[in-house]
């Protein structure tokens, strides 16, 4: 059966729910905008931010004392 | 909800991505159902019958895998995408070792999960494409409500264009279920009697001292209950057709009488001295080998040869397996007819439990299955597992209460309702429920006459169920 159960693996697992939300909801909102709509530059901010943010935390040290399952 | 469209379910313990697949899947016209956490929801997916299923990996109450295998035995013919923001190696190996589609990680990557859904999409299309062919040829391959595209079956209906209009005689064999009787009336229908009567007569259902009057009819006071002078069925199909089924039970002792009838178009009432001429085609029908009864002195082989002037054998369903996808085309587009249901077809799986199937009831079993299917099925397309426990309840002895059975019951003049056991009640009543209380329908299931069924009801004191009325 699948488990999360050290801390940072089941942190790790919370956030990346969360950005995948705003990286999902941000592209279908940047599909569904037009060229020329004022509010895509914010949008294409968000989900740059959201898809680096997700590369920061790949990039997180793992607590000592927790080994990755 | 478009209901035609297909049918989408989500499952995961995060709203946010709940909301995001169901936006996502409806913008590619997918029926979406959202459920937050595994938790009740494989209880539901009888009713849902989603086309396919998006579960998370990670949930608190039942993990991804759990539902993947649980749908799998549920619904084979559901599509199965595992998600997760946590992958690894060995869950993705088991999600595929469990049969998912594929395995997807968060955050999801739209055109992977687009590339899925239209693959589920197209695959429902191509299927309802080749339903509509199925039905189609099967139109095109009917033959006065048989039919068959097989060489066995072509050939028979040629035989039958060819010969209808000259024999007098034919007997047909073959197995129970092979469709004897509709090849019969097809003999009738293509040749000259056609506007006269087809009279059938199951030799099977006629109590031994009543052949004799069945057949020839009788004189009043001829014998005790002869009240008034009776017609017999050879009198009454004068210039048309009689059909006389399971001819192999005819009694020894009314044998030389319908010999001298086929023989010679004379026939006398029971009590008569008159001998009336008729002009009579018999049809006689067995699934015995009449030939080796014969030799065994258990037929006559005189009446034998007379009757089997033309012998045409229908070969069992196991020995035509490419008519398989045309009959259930034939018999799906007819339930839905009648159960005012869109349903197109079975999926490949059910069709190839159809195809393995040995049918030794025939076409007849096979009907009944894909009627018992077709009312289990909430889906359009009938499933593999709905053929299945259709098949399990007509094979099962006993039936379970709560399931649909077919039910064994006699003709009209043979009711007696004080010998009736619980179990036929039992039938009687719970397909009456199965039907939602239509007579009509009720007494096609059981495969008797909708004034049989009212005699029934009446012997049993059965009232009519109110509609979505269930057993407790």
């Amino acid at each position: 059966m699948p488990d999360i159960s050290p801390s940072f693996d089941r942190w790790l697992h919370d956030v990346k729910n969360q950005l995948s939300i705003i990286l999902g909801f941000s592209e279908i909102m940047l599909q569904e905008t037009e060229s020329g709509d004022l509010r895509r530059p914010d949008l294409q901010e968000i989900n740059t931010a959201a898809g680096r943010a997700l590369e920061a935390i790949a990039r997180a040290p793992r607590p000592e004392g927790e080994t990755s399952r | 909800m478009n209901d035609l469209g297909p049918m989408l379910l989500a499952i995961d313990d995060e709203p946010g991505i709940l909301t995001l697949v169901e936006r996502f899947g409806r913008s590619l016209q997918f029926n979406v159902v959202c459920h937050d956490g595994a938790g009740d929801v494989l209880a539901q997916i009888d009713q849902l019958r989603p086309d396919v299923v998006l579960v998370d990996l990670h949930m608190p109450e039942i993990n991804g895998l759990e539902v993947l295998r649980a749908i799998r035995d549920l619904d084979p013919d559901c599509a199965v995408v595992l998600m997760t923001a946590h992958a690894s190696v060995d869950t993705a190996i088991e999600a595929v070792k469990r049969g998912a589609l594929d395995y997807l990680t968060k955050p999801l990557d739209f055109d992977r999960l687009r590339e899925l859904l239209t693959t589920v999409q197209k695959g429902i299309e191509r299927r309802e494409t080749l339903l509509e062919i199925d039905a189609d040829v099967a139109r095109r391959f009917e033959f006065y409500g048989t039919i068959g595209r097989s060489a066995a079956m072509q050939e028979l209906f040629d035989s039958i264009r060819r010969l209808a209009p000259h024999v007098r005689t034919v007997l047909i064999t073959g197995e129970t279920g092979t469709g004897k009787e509709l090849v019969a009336r097809a003999f009738h229908e293509v040749g000259p009697r056609r506007q006269n009567r087809f009279l059938t007569v199951n030799c099977s259902a006629v109590v031994d001292t009543l052949f004799e009057s069945e057949l020839f009819g009788h004189q009043r006071g001829s014998f005790t209950g002869a009240v008034e002078t009776k017609v017999g069925v050879f009198e009454h199909a004068d210039g048309g057709t009689l059909f006389l089924d399971e001819v192999g039970e005819l009694p020894s002792s009314v044998q030389p009488k319908l010999l001298r009838a086929v023989e010679y178009g004379e026939v006398q009432r029971v009590g008569s001295l008159e001998t009336k001429h008729v002009d009579v085609r018999v049809i006689a029908a067995t699934n015995r080998d009449l030939r080796a009864e014969g030799a065994a002195g258990k037929f006559r082989t005189d009446l034998y040869f007379r009757l089997s002037v033309l012998e045409i054998h229908l070969p069992p369903l196991r020995e035509r397996r490419d008519d398989i996808p045309l009959l259930t085309a034939a018999f799906v587009r007819e339930c839905a007819a009648r159960l005012d249901r869109q349903l197109t077809g079975v999926t490949t799986a059910a069709e190839r439990a159809l195809q393995e199937s040995q049918w030794p009831g025939n076409i007849r079993e096979l009907r009944n299955v894909i009627e018992r299917a077709c009312l289990l099925s909430e889906a359009r397309i009938v499933g593999e597992r709905d053929i299945r426990r259709a098949m399990r309840i007509g094979s099962a002895s006993p039936p379970p209460v709560s399931e649909f059975a077919p039910v064994v019951l006699v003709p009209d003049t043979l009711i007696d309702g004080d010998s009736l056991s619980g179990a036929q009640r039992g039938q009687i009543d719970r397909v009456l429920r199965q039907a939602g209380g239509n007579k009509t329908e009720a007494a096609r299931l059981l495969g008797i006459s909708r004034r049989s069924l009212y005699r029934w009801l009446d012997r049993l004191a059965l009232t009519q169920p109110k509609v979505g009325e269930q057993r407790s």
